[in-house]
């Protein structure tokens, strides 16, 4: 059913594509090229690569290390080969530029690749997670950008690499609003069924054209803090501790020991700078259907996240963090990448009300006070439905932390003691839901419920509750979900994910 | 028909709902993991065997002891096991319930249903029994049911996505 479009534009891909070339134009049926420098940036990687592989060679023959390369002529046959590959590299990525083509369309994104693979794919505009800009160094000094359009899908990612920034802009602020269209029915903005207007977003609400401005920022964290939130971390006292074990077994001359400790002393302390360097200058703004995040000190990062993409909020505290009392949010949105850290983070470090900002500005609908509530304490505090005293016997630390409480539109968390985690999941989000008992859990008469996500950092569970009240919650939390759902379904139903179409040559 | 019924086995405590339609899975799962289980441990003897053949040690024997031993217990996890995985279709969600130490019961509702698929290997085609398999947006969903008969099966994918279609709701 979903490829019937597709089919359609494949059979009219190549006429289109021959009027592109024949008349030369950058636009024509507003498809659009990438930005010409792209196939020498991409390129450019390469050769920084290969000028890195080099270097390095060069480096273990001065140390005195066997070498991979062998020197004179040799050398220089390699250097050939490798400038020779290069070319070839940058030649295929040039070929490849000229017959990428994208068009932001009335209803989907559409891009246009591969040379001897032809792609067609499309993302709707009602299926983007998550809309990304990254500048990579050497793109912030040309001055273009490389826009990721995040489909639910792995692998559905479209990239348009490389667009001159302002375009880029444009492309994202205009996909960010054909896409902000919220399928979740908020009581204050019932009037959602109200035409939209040219450019997609809802003409009657007075409210986005107030939210317009682009640079309505809501949390800016200041370098220092990120400099001391890294240094209170559990892995900042380690390697002060491995430090200390180095210069120790230094003045002591226990030689095997050096390399090891220095070796665990790079790898964390590489990755603490690392997440430094993606985190710094980090920028939280608003924007008419959610969140802006800025961050990034040598590649510049912005993504753009429609509020009721995201599929839960995780306040967490690690232990340290409460001498200043700070939090860090992160959140669950389905494509964006799990393993690369820092895609999923909302704020790296931040105070109480600033992390409670975030929630409400993603959750506006969300009771405050309960998630306020659920930062600190246990037990029943703050209206919360908590693990009986028994479950101390399987969780003495936590015990009776573990708890949720559920506000109009969301099921709180809570759980940890030590590193305190509240996460806040939206009705109309829950994917599935599961209850599981072990075998002491099932003495103790105990029960799990584990509230399942997309993949991201927050693994929502609401642990050791009474048997009988957790399989109340997992009731009660179907209706809901299914209630808020209906709402989104009367709200406009969406189909269709992206659609990729390959055609053999 | 009648078979599952009286397999389906002592009611699981958890989500006792009254008048929940709980449906057991076929007993010839039983059957389809047995036989596996005893490939293994049929595998295993005639190496310990041979190898007492060829090194001519009482060892190897004491470890056939072992691997008997095994086999009894895994047979009789296997009937257990069979015997707690019970599923029931409610009118927002699937639920499918399963284990006896470790117990699990995942609910999926059908709007959060993105694809249901239906797979059977040789052995399980041979006994005339499929499993079916829900995806949702969630990686760590796990909602299967293994070993239905394969009309049922099919019978079942096509009624999940009817009301996957019909409740559909996006991510």
């Amino acid at each position: 059913m979903t490829d019937a479009p597709g089919a359609g534009e494949q059979g009219r891909a190549p006429g289109t594509d021959q009027q592109g070339r024949a008349l030369g134009t950058e636009q024509q049926d507003g498809w659009r090229r990438l930005h010409p420098l792209s196939p020498l940036l991409r390129g450019g990687v390469m050769v920084a690569a290969a000028g890195a592989w080099l270097v390095s060679n060069q480096l273990d023959t001065l140390f005195g290390n066997d070498s991979e390369l062998p020197g004179g002529r040799a050398l220089a046959l390699v250097a050939l080969a490798a400038v020779l590959f290069l070319l070839l590299v940058v030649l295929g990525s040039w070929l490849s530029w000229r017959v990428s083509r994208f068009r932001v369309g009335p209803t989907s994104l559409e891009v246009r690749t591969g040379l001897l693979f032809r792609q067609h794919r499309q993302v709707r505009h009602d299926r983007v997670q998550a809309i990304d800009v990254t500048r990579p160094l050497l793109a912030r000094l040309v001055g273009v950008s490389e826009v990721r359009v995040r489909a639910a899908g792995t692998g559905s990612d479209v990239r348009l690499a490389f667009l001159a920034d302002s375009q880029a802009r444009a492309v994202r602020d205009r996909l960010a609003a054909l896409a902000g269209r919220s399928d979740e029915l908020e009581p204050a903005a019932g009037d959602r069924s109200g035409a939209p207007g040219a450019d997609g977003r809802p003409a009657a609400t007075p409210a986005p054209a107030g939210l317009r401005s682009r640079h309505d920022s809501i949390v800016r964290v200041p370098a220092e803090r990120l400099v001391q939130a890294a240094l209170y971390s559990g892995q900042a006292l380690s390697l002060l501790a491995a430090l200390v074990l180095l210069a120790a077994s230094a003045a002591v001359h226990v030689g095997p020991a050096v390399p090891a400790i220095a070796s665990f002393v790079l790898a964390v302390g590489g990755r603490r700078a690392r997440q430094l360097v993606r985190e710094w200058n980090f920028d939280v703004a608003r924007q008419p259907d959610g969140i802006r995040v800025r961050h990034g000190l040598t590649e510049l990062h912005t993504s753009s996240i429609p509020a009721h993409r995201i599929q839960a909020v995780q306040l967490r505290q690690p232990l340290l963090w409460r001498l200043p009392g700070w939090w860090r949010v992160e959140i669950n949105v389905a494509g964006v990448a799990v393993g690369k850290d820092g895609d999923a983070v909302a704020l790296p470090v931040g105070t109480r009300d600033e992390a409670l900002e975030i929630v409400r500005v993603v959750r506006p609908a969300t009771d405050l006070r309960a998630v306020r509530a659920g930062l600190v304490g246990g037990g029943t505090d703050g209206g919360y439905l908590a693990a009986p005293a028994r479950a101390r016997w399987l969780a003495p630390v936590v015990g009776t932390r573990h708890g949720a409480a559920s506000t109009g539109d969301a099921l709180l968390v809570r759980s940890g003691r030590l590193c305190r985690v509240l996460t806040v999941v939206p009705h109309a989000r829950t994917q599935s839901l599961t209850l599981r008992q072990e075998p002491f859990e099932r003495v103790l008469g105990l029960a799990s419920l584990r509230l399942l996500s997309t993949p991201g950092p927050a693994d929502p569970w609401v642990r050791h509750l009474d048997a009988a009240a957790a399989t109340a919650l997992l009731n009660a939390q179907v209706a809901r979900s299914s209630r808020a759902r209906a709402l989104a379904n009367a709200n406009g139903p969406d189909f269709g994910d992206s659609v990729a179409l390959r055609p053999q040559t | 028909m009648e078979e599952r019924q009286g397999w389906a086995g002592p009611a699981v405590e958890l989500y006792a709902g009254a008048g929940v339609p709980w449906r057991g899975v076929s007993r010839r799962l039983v059957t389809a993991r047995g036989l596996v289980v005893s490939a293994v441990a049929v595998a295993a003897l005639a190496g310990l065997v041979l190898l007492a053949a060829l090194t001519g040690s009482g060892l190897p024997l004491w470890g056939c002891g072992a691997v008997l031993v095994g086999w009894l217990l895994a047979l009789v996890v296997v009937r257990r096991q069979v015997g707690a995985i019970s599923w029931a279709e409610q009118p927002e969600e699937l639920v499918i319930r399963r284990g006896r130490l470790w117990r699990t019961l995942v609910s999926v509702p059908y709007g959060r249903l993105q694809f249901a698929d239906m797979q059977s290997g040789p052995l399980a085609r041979r006994l005339g029994i499929a499993r079916v398999e829900v995806h949702t947006g969630a990686v760590h969903t796990h909602a299967h049911i293994p070993g239905l008969p394969v009309e049922e099966a099919e019978a079942l994918r096509s009624r999940l996505i009817e009301r996957g279609e019909s409740q559909r709701a996006g991510l």
